[in-house]
């Protein structure tokens, strides 16, 4: 059992800000165009049918976790013992980082192609994780700030989107159901990596106060998520035709084209500058968990194991450079978050069950 | 000055050891220490008083003293307090208090015969301020009386507002050459002990040489010494410490202040003034918004003119083209220098303003607002849209009620320029997170400082940025764990007539 | 040691740090382009953007190159020009009437791929040489503006429909559905008037609907159409030669397509209402009978034209209504080649009006 102090615990319903912000990220910019590959216009089914498979995996993961009575590294302790349960914590560790490149990579992307094509990506990298170093000192509530602002401030941005409405024509994704059960369950896989992030919990479940009455804002967050995925989703098919779409990378930041203001003629430069904010939150928190759970691992201190990642990740990004290599490194997130939601997360159940009552019998 | 004194701890412990006889041989240095030796002429007693002359009222010794020991019946120290028509009379054999009984305005009585038991007379001149009306927060209607420099007049204005026995007053001595009379006020049953133990502990490990004014306290016991931003507001009112003692904050008061400290406080009480409750709920709200909206447009304004200008043409309106950039058109400097350069003007202007007397800094500010701003734009080194642009911000700048934040708001608009010079909007995005950051890690006392922001309260948020009227305000603030959290009970069932019943 | 690193940070920062600068007043903005054919592959184009003088006017400054594609027509452009040029307020984009009959997916694609360029300028094609109208004088405040606004208050009130570069490319792409653009043709060197609507086939510009059928042509396509139409209703009593006329403006038309989608062949309907005012008569007296009579011809003229378009429309191959995306939405795998070829020629339009004038100004 982990012992946290008090002072240092976060209310329960901060973890609705928590995990809605961890998964907006880069994935909502360009995830129309995906989802449109293999379903056509009936992606958006994909995109409700994925929110589902969240909430269900939310469920489990808080299963697991008050089994295991901890977090994430007590419940690989209990299932695998000290020595095992250290390699698929070092994974997960991997895993959070690659979160942390992919997200900031993609919004680098983003940044260099729509505003300025001759940012160094070493640069900018090297100022923003120096910021989330920053912030991730402050602990978890500062973390939990962020989550908040970094949700409640850039709302407004739902709110333009009303901009498109007077170019879009709803009956464009008539007919429903036009595609087979195979193609929308392709998208819904592909649809995965935009709603990740949310195995943040897994670490975050000892700094809860009262974690039961938790379990109803998690998911409040994940409903959230997956309404405002699909409004967008629905938003896009309406307003590009589907040839359109396929050749748009960007169609969320493309719709922002369309947005006129009485003070500002174009809008997406405000939008994307905003999108910072947005992603702060996600890699606040996934750096967090990363070296979190190097911290129970190891010796090490937590503070130090920030450091070591934080280069590690600056390493990596600096080498990613072409729209190929952001791709790759996309689909391989998406890719591994998916096998990792959805088979090694029951599976984790179904061992710390069934250790615990090995462990109750002794 | 200041480094020099501020680690000697241990030369205190004897210091107090003195003597009478060594304690008299240092002060005749002094050309202010005088003796007087007098004899009662029907009892034949001799006393001497010895006294700083420039600290005493000669006429409490020349009126009540002297006249009761010379002309009436004085044998010795017991007579004393039968005889002189002085309040505070002390009789004592404690050599230690000699000096700071002296140097505080006592008068020292000693007898030829014991030397070693004396009497302390209180002739204390008390010279200060009259109470006049707050120079900082000023305020159209209310009432119209500041803090002045005495504690004791402090304290006057401050009980006579809360007259309860729950006011408790503890008393500190700091600072090690100016004895600094400090006093914590709170609300006892009230407050949560918590934050009173903080303030008490720290404000024991104060350690320094000299306490001058509150402001240096609130800098020595502060959370953050690094931040700009000040974590103790400050006031010189005392209706609005009695009125912040009544929500279960504390309060801090130093001899030789006008300015009381108050924590823990939060990022939304700087932007409200005082004069907000006297006015009716709607005006109050409408009047802070305001003053959330001057501050931002201030700190935001210059910063987004030299992203729009440097990197993002195409945000700008068409129509508003045509005059941007026929201004800019001879200026040879980038917009950032342009606006480096008339930002630094009106800081160097608000100096100067600040240091020459009132005669000459009034007509200074007026040639240097005007003319020099004419001539600028006349001259092609500014534009005059930018120029308009930085004196708006540095009006909205001088909205905040709070005087230190409105310091902490020039000095923050220094960064975002730099980063938008930097990154465009990405950088004024990217700062602003910066600032978000830091403030998310700053403590009041402990507490949160953006609460009710965050963690967001609701029941705060009814009296953060907007206010709502006194009735739906039963609650005293959360953030702060007050005893009693209710002021008074929310009527219940009151039945809601029809019309014409 | 922390303090020089700190140090070595920000002198770094501001020297690799920075991001390309676009200062104003050093740029040549461009609002509007204009694209003509001059031969086998070469394209001339001609930018233009304000020049803006001290005392508030606006000149309008013109650079023109000729290339084989967009892009190095933009390169010869800046070789040419005294500061860069710059696209990101370009506000109208003029093709001339040989290069739309050619192709302009080219220049479309160019619009879109470029970030700085926003989804609302104005494409539109030009009766005669683009180049000759962009290098007119028009209206005070710079000709890109004046364009745009000439097209933009017609949309908002007048007979030409919803157009901008996001739907051209969205009817362009759309299955089942073919573009148009305005038409602009030059008066004089101080004046511009829309001719007419261009329709095209794929990329190329097939079709030209003249100005007075353009009103026609709006309640087919948008969604709420605005405009006005003369009506001729006749003779006038006792003079041979003049025509009694009525002139209605519309405040709101609605159109609806029905399609019988299974039928074979596939029947479509278009219920179109109409609610208007008039606004000039140059008969007697405008009484309510008059009104009927008024609404009974509106009604025969929209139906007569709409369905004559339409058959044009059907026999060329081309779709601007959209009604294949229609079809689409009614039934299964749709197949648009199939549509093409055997479904649309053989479609049977009816066209059923409805007119109702609400007021008729303040006399009778």
């Amino acid at each position: 059992m982990l012992t946290i102090p008090d002072r240092r615990k976060i209310s329960p319903f901060l973890v609705f800000f928590l995990i809605h912000s961890i998964q907006v990220g880069a994935g909502v910019l360009g995830f129309q165009r995906i989802i449109s590959m293999n379903a056509g216009y009936d992606g958006w089914i994909s995109v409700i049918l994925a929110g589902i498979f969240t909430h269900i995996l939310m469920f489990i993961m808080y299963l697991i976790l008050e089994k295991s009575g901890g977090d994430l590294v007590s419940a690989h302790t209990l299932a695998f013992g000290k020595w095992v349960g250290n390699i698929f914590n070092l994974l997960f560790s991997l895993y959070f980082s690659l979160l942390v490149i992919t997200i900031m990579r993609t919004y680098i992307e983003v940044l260099q192609v729509w505003m300025y094509p001759r940012l160094s990506t070493f640069m900018f990298s090297l100022l923003f994780l120096i910021l989330v170093y920053y912030i991730v000192n402050g602990g978890v509530r500062t973390i939990a700030g962020t989550a908040f602002f970094g949700t409640v401030l850039p709302s407004y941005l739902l709110l333009t989107f009303a901009f498109t409405f007077n170019y879009a024509d709803f009956r464009n994704i008539l007919p429903v159901f036009d595609h087979s059960i195979k193609d929308i369950l392709i998208s819904t896989k592909n649809m995965s990596l935009t709603y990740l992030g949310y195995e943040a919990i897994l670490m975050l479940y000892p700094y809860l106060k009262d974690a039961k009455k938790s379990q109803k804002y998690a998911h409040w967050g994940l409903f959230t998520t997956t309404i405002i995925y699909t409004l967008i989703a629905i938003i896009s098919f309406a307003f590009f035709s589907q040839k359109q779409l396929e050749k748009t990378v960007w169609a969320t930041l493309s719709m922002w084209k369309i947005v006129e203001m009485p003070f500002v003629e174009r809008f997406e430069y405000i939008g994307i500058a905003n999108w910072c904010l947005v992603i702060l939150p996600n890699v606040c928190i996934s750096l967090w968990c990363a070296s979190r759970t190097i911290k129970r691992m190891t010796p090490l201190r937590h503070r130090h194991a920030l450091i070591i990642i934080c280069i590690l990740c600056l390493c990596t990004l600096t080498f990613i450079t072409d729209r190929k290599q952001v791709n790759f490194l996309n689909t391989i997130s998406g890719q591994i978050g998916f096998y990792f939601n959805f088979f090694y997360i029951p599976a984790l159940l179904v061992l710390v069950t069934i250790m615990k009552k090995v462990r109750q019998k002794k | 000055m200041f480094p020099f004194f501020r680690n000697k701890k241990n030369t205190d412990n004897t210091k107090n050891k003195q003597t009478y006889e060594s304690f008299k041989q240092e002060a005749e240095k002094s050309a202010d220490y005088k003796q007087a030796f007098y004899q009662n002429p029907h009892t034949g007693a001799k006393f001497s008083l010895h006294f700083i002359t420039t600290l005493i009222d000669g006429k409490i010794l020349q009126e009540d003293v002297l006249p009761s020991l010379l002309s009436k019946d004085f044998h010795s120290f017991n007579d004393l307090k039968t005889l002189v028509p002085v309040l505070d009379i002390e009789v004592s054999k404690d050599e230690a208090q000699i000096e700071q009984k002296l140097f505080n305005g006592y008068t020292l009585l000693t007898m030829d015969a014991s030397n070693r038991k004396f009497a302390f007379i209180a002739t204390k001149n008390e010279m200060g301020r009259k109470v006049s009306q707050p120079e900082v927060e000023f305020s159209v209607v209310g009432p119209k009386e500041a803090f002045v420099e005495s504690l004791s007049d402090n304290l006057n204005l401050l009980r006579k507002r809360l007259p309860i026995k729950e006011l408790l007053v503890e008393e500190f001595n700091l600072g090690k050459l100016t004895h600094t009379r400090v006093a914590l006020v709170y609300l006892d049953g009230l407050v949560d002990e918590a934050n009173v133990n903080t303030m008490r502990q720290r404000l024991r490990a104060v350690d320094f040489d000299q306490i001058m004014d509150s402001s240096f306290i609130e800098q020595l016991i502060a959370d953050n010494s690094n931040s700009p931003f000040p974590q103790l507001l400050d006031s010189e009112r005392p209706d609005r410490v009695a009125s912040v003692l009544v929500e279960g904050k504390v309060a801090v008061m130093v001899d030789g202040s006008p300015h009381a400290l108050i924590g823990p406080t939060t990022l939304v009480e700087f932007f409200n003034a005082y004069e907000d409750y006297f006015l009716n709920f709607s005006i109050a709200s409408f009047l802070r918004l305001v003053r959330v909206f001057a501050v931002g447009f201030s700190i935001l304004i210059t910063p987004i003119y030299v992203a729009a200008l440097t990197y993002h043409y195409e945000l700008i309106p068409k129509d508003l083209m045509a005059t941007l950039v026929t201004s800019r058109q001879e200026i040879p400097l980038p917009p950032i220098l342009e606006a480096l350069f008339l930002e630094l003007t009106i800081e160097l202007l608000r100096e100067a303003g600040a240091r020459l007397p009132t005669k000459v800094g009034q007509t200074i500010g007026i040639v240097g607002g005007i003319v020099i701003g004419t001539a600028s734009v006349e001259a092609g080194i500014t534009s005059n849209v930018l120029l308009i642009l930085v004196a708006l911000a540095a009006l909205a700048s001088f909205t905040t009620p709070v005087y230190r934040m409105g310091n902490t708001i020039r000095l923050l608009r220094f960064p975002f320029l730099l980063f938008a010079q930097l990154w465009g909007l990405l950088g004024i995005v990217f700062c602003f997170c910066l600032l978000m950051g830091h403030l998310l890690q700053l403590t009041s006392l402990g507490r949160p400082f953006l609460e009710p922001l965050y963690p967001p309260r609701m029941k705060d948020l009814k009296d953060a940025l907007i206010r709502f009227p006194f009735n739906k305000q039963a609650g005293r603030p959360e953030y702060l764990r007050t005893k009693k959290p209710y002021r008074f009970r929310p009527s219940e069932g009151k039945k809601k007539l029809d019309i014409d019943e | 040691m922390k303090k020089s690193l700190i140090l070595f940070l920000i002198c770094s920062l501001f020297l690799t740090g920075c991001v390309e600068k676009e200062i104003l007043d050093d740029l040549y903005v461009e609002t509007a382009k204009a694209y003509d054919y001059v031969g086998e592959n070469k394209i001339r184009g001609t930018a233009l953007f304000p020049i803006y003088l001290s005392d508030k006017s606006i000149q309008n400054g013109t650079l023109s190159a000729e290339a084989s594609s967009t892009r190095e027509v933009l390169e010869k452009l800046e070789r040419r020009a005294q500061q860069p040029l710059v696209r990101g307020s370009l506000d109208v984009v003029l093709i001339g009437e040989k290069l739309a009959k050619k192709g302009i997916i080219d220049i479309g694609d160019s619009l879109q791929r470029d970030a700085s360029i926003g989804a609302r300028l104005y494409v539109t094609i030009v009766d005669g040489d683009a180049g000759e109208l962009i290098k007119g004088n028009y209206g005070l405040r710079g000709n890109g503006t004046y364009i745009s606004n000439l097209i933009t208050h017609n949309i908002k009130r007048r007979e030409l429909p919803e157009t901008n570069l996001h739907l051209f490319l969205f009817n362009y792409f759309q299955e089942g559905q073919t573009a148009y653009l305005p038409i602009l043709k030059q008066l004089s060197n101080e004046s511009i008037a829309i001719t007419g609507i261009a329709l095209f086939d794929k990329d190329k510009m097939v079709k030209k609907i003249p100005a007075e059928d353009m009103f026609f042509f709006k309640i087919l396509v948008d969604k709420l159409a605005e405009g006005s139409h003369v009506i001729k209703m006749g003779k006038k009593p006792g003079a041979a030669e003049e025509t009694v006329e009525a002139s209605v403006t519309s405040l709101i038309s609605k159109h609806k397509i029905i399609i019988k989608h299974k039928a074979d062949p596939v029947e479509v309907t278009m219920r179109i209402k109409v609610r208007g005012i008039v606004r000039e008569y140059t008969g007697k007296k405008l009484t309510h009978d008059k009104v009927g009579e008024v609404e009974k011809k509106m009604e025969k003229d929209i139906e007569e034209k709409c369905l004559t378009m339409l058959k044009e429309f059907q026999e060329i191959g081309i779709d601007p209504v959209g009604i294949g995306q229609n079809q689409k939405h009614g039934v299964r795998g749709f197949d648009i080649k199939e549509w093409k070829e055997s479904i649309y020629p053989h479609v049977k339009f009816n066209v059923d009006a409805k007119v109702q004038i609400l007021e008729a100004g303040t006399v009778e």
